[in-house]
């Protein structure tokens, strides 16, 4: 099977040949996370996985192959209301039905410069996780390796990952808050590799005269995002959240520009926008979904800056224009509060 | 009314001001219309707190909850409902906290959060760490000085019991800004090529 999947997949080659060999820092799980990555993006496969999230419990199925060195994948949600997301190299296309709740968004949701802005790398996380092996398992019919990576903090998740003996494929992950209780769970009920998967499975579903709604996620076409010259930033972050993104969007609601940054320690992430106030009655708020929280805040330039200036003699010219700050992440919801509060402007240092 | 003079006055309503200070604030009440308005309006407040049952506090009691946006826990993690949102430390009245510095308690008890004190007393349940609002944002910083530092100061409380959480409703434009915030960040991590994990959760996406 090995050779067969490297004639498909010439030139992945080398990354097979590190998933598949038995080397000597095969038990460093950095090491298997690095493969897990991989596994993701340059393999075949095609199964069903039902992932909950707190309340809801979804059956999604997942078509992924490389054709002519191009990702090709299918996400395709079974339950509720159908939506396909359809990713052909840089492209990537949510497929819904009139009326589909997503297009209520459509315009909040700009279109992404894609991949690349974010090489994730383990190196560093052992300084912010613990990772042991716990055994091993049985996933979708496959055995699978137990990777327990506990925070060594409370400011972000930990997770429990089954990752496929012979692929290092993701079979099955936990999130688990700070209680241990789980808030995500991932796994695949069923899951077929290698040349058993067919590219047909990767063309959507002909709806008998439905009409279908496009929402371009990202495209090769897409206007790159202006580069922001930061304005704000964190006073207080977690250790190990480096920013990883910084870029100025339009506004859900309006015309507005919001500054958009976004932070990781290379396993949890947190996305931070930031905007004139929009509303007057906009308030502070806390939400969640599963592990992902947002938090905003007001805050005001002037108070956020009174500090700084003070020690500059900066003149902050006496209006405070309001602004808010919403921060969105897997990270806990009091680490999101303290960090949204922590939001001051680049100039007060 | 000033700054400062908003300041002073909620030094004597905690009863945290010096001699200068509360004479300072008796002379001017006469003078200033806008700080009478003001001190009528802590009593009320506190007289809201502390249970007096009067017309006014009533009046007052329900206009706050009405009106006062207030930042409460969800109680259970994974609902997919928005919170409205909250002014003010509301855990200085619903549980003190004692690392809190006492510059910390003087501005957060004084007047910038009577009003979401109120409303944590009329409505009995915990609120989150200091959302500041418009209305408080002046006051706690030029009572401390840096508001930044006045937060890091406070220790991160643990989560309270989910029965001591209440749900108000964010208005329609907060929430659909938080869910599409969380598409946003979602987007992005799928972009990134970060699992199948985050195009999920785009995938899956429900309406609030």
């Amino acid at each position: 099977m090995i050779r067969r999947l490297a004639m498909l997949w010439s030139g992945l080659l080398p990354g097979l040949l590190v998933a598949f060999a038995v080397c000597a820092d095969d038990d460093d799980p950095r090491r298997w996370l690095d493969d897990m990555n991989r596994a993701f993006s340059d393999l075949s496969y095609d199964g069903i996985f039902s992932y909950y999230s707190g309340e809801e419990l979804a059956t999604l199925r997942i078509v992924h192959m490389v054709i002519d060195g191009e990702q090709r994948e299918r996400l395709v949600h079974l339950n509720g209301a159908p939506r396909e997301i359809l990713r052909h190299g840089e492209e990537v296309v949510c497929v819904v039905e009139p009326g589909d709740a997503l297009l209520a968004l459509r315009e909040t949701i700009p279109v992404g410069p894609f991949a690349g802005a974010f090489v994730r790398s383990y190196n560093r996380i052992s300084d912010y996780y613990g990772l042991t092996f716990f055994g091993d398992d049985r996933v979708a019919d496959r055995v699978a390796v137990r990777l327990s990576i506990k925070p060594l903090d409370t400011h972000r998740y930990g997770y429990r990952l089954w990752l496929d003996r012979e692929t290092r494929l993701l079979l099955r992950s936990e999130l688990i808050d700070v209680d241990g209780e789980r808030l995500e769970i991932f796994q695949f009920n069923q899951i077929s590799l290698g040349d058993r998967v067919d590219p047909e499975a990767l063309e959507p579903e002909a709806r008998d005269g439905a009409q279908v709604s496009h929402l371009t996620l990202a495209t090769k076409q897409a206007q790159p995002l202006e580069k922001q010259a930061l304005d704000w930033h964190p006073g207080w972050l977690p250790d190990g959240f480096d920013i990883v993104v910084a870029d100025v969007r339009r506004t859900p609601d309006s015309a507005q520009t919001v500054s958009r940054m976004m932070y990781s320690d290379g396993l949890a992430a947190f996305s931070l926008f930031i905007e004139d106030l929009p509303e007057p009655e906009a308030g502070g708020m806390e939400s969640r979904n599963g592990a992902t929280v947002a938090v905003t805040h007001l805050v005001r330039r002037a108070d956020a800056l009174s500090a700084g200036a003070e020690a500059t003699g900066e003149e902050t010219g006496g209006t405070a224009r309001a602004h808010l700050v919403t921060v969105v992440g897997e990270i806990p919801m009091e680490t999101a509060h303290r960090i949204a509060r922590s939001i001051r402007p680049l100039a007060a240092d | 009314m000033t700054e400062q003079l908003r300041q002073s006055l909620s030094a004597v309503i905690d009863g945290e001001a010096d001699a200068f200070e509360l004479r300072r604030v008796l002379d001017e009440l006469d003078r200033d219309p806008e700080l009478r308005a003001a001190w009528d309006r802590y009593h009320l407040v506190g007289s809201v707190i502390r249970g007096e049952r009067t017309p006014e506090s009533r009046t007052l009691a329900r206009t706050l909850a009405s009106r006062v946006p207030l930042a409460v826990r969800q109680s259970v993690p994974g609902a997919g409902t928005v919170a409205q949102a909250a002014s003010g430390d509301g855990a200085v009245a619903g549980a003190p906290r004692e690392a809190a510095p006492g510059r910390v308690r003087r501005a957060v008890l004084g007047a910038a959060l009577a009003a979401s004190i109120a409303l944590v007393a009329v409505v009995g349940f915990n609120v989150v760490d200091s959302v500041t609002t418009p209305a408080t944002a002046p006051e706690v910083a030029l009572a401390a000085g840096n508001p930044q530092r006045v937060f890091d100061d406070v220790p991160i409380r643990p989560s309270p019991p989910a029965g001591q959480r209440r749900l108000i409703e964010a208005s329609p434009s907060d929430l659909r800004r938080a869910h599409a915030y969380m598409l946003q960040h979602a987007q992005q991590q799928g972009l990134d090529q970060r699992g199948v994990m985050s195009l999920v959760k785009m995938a899956t996406y429900e309406a609030p």
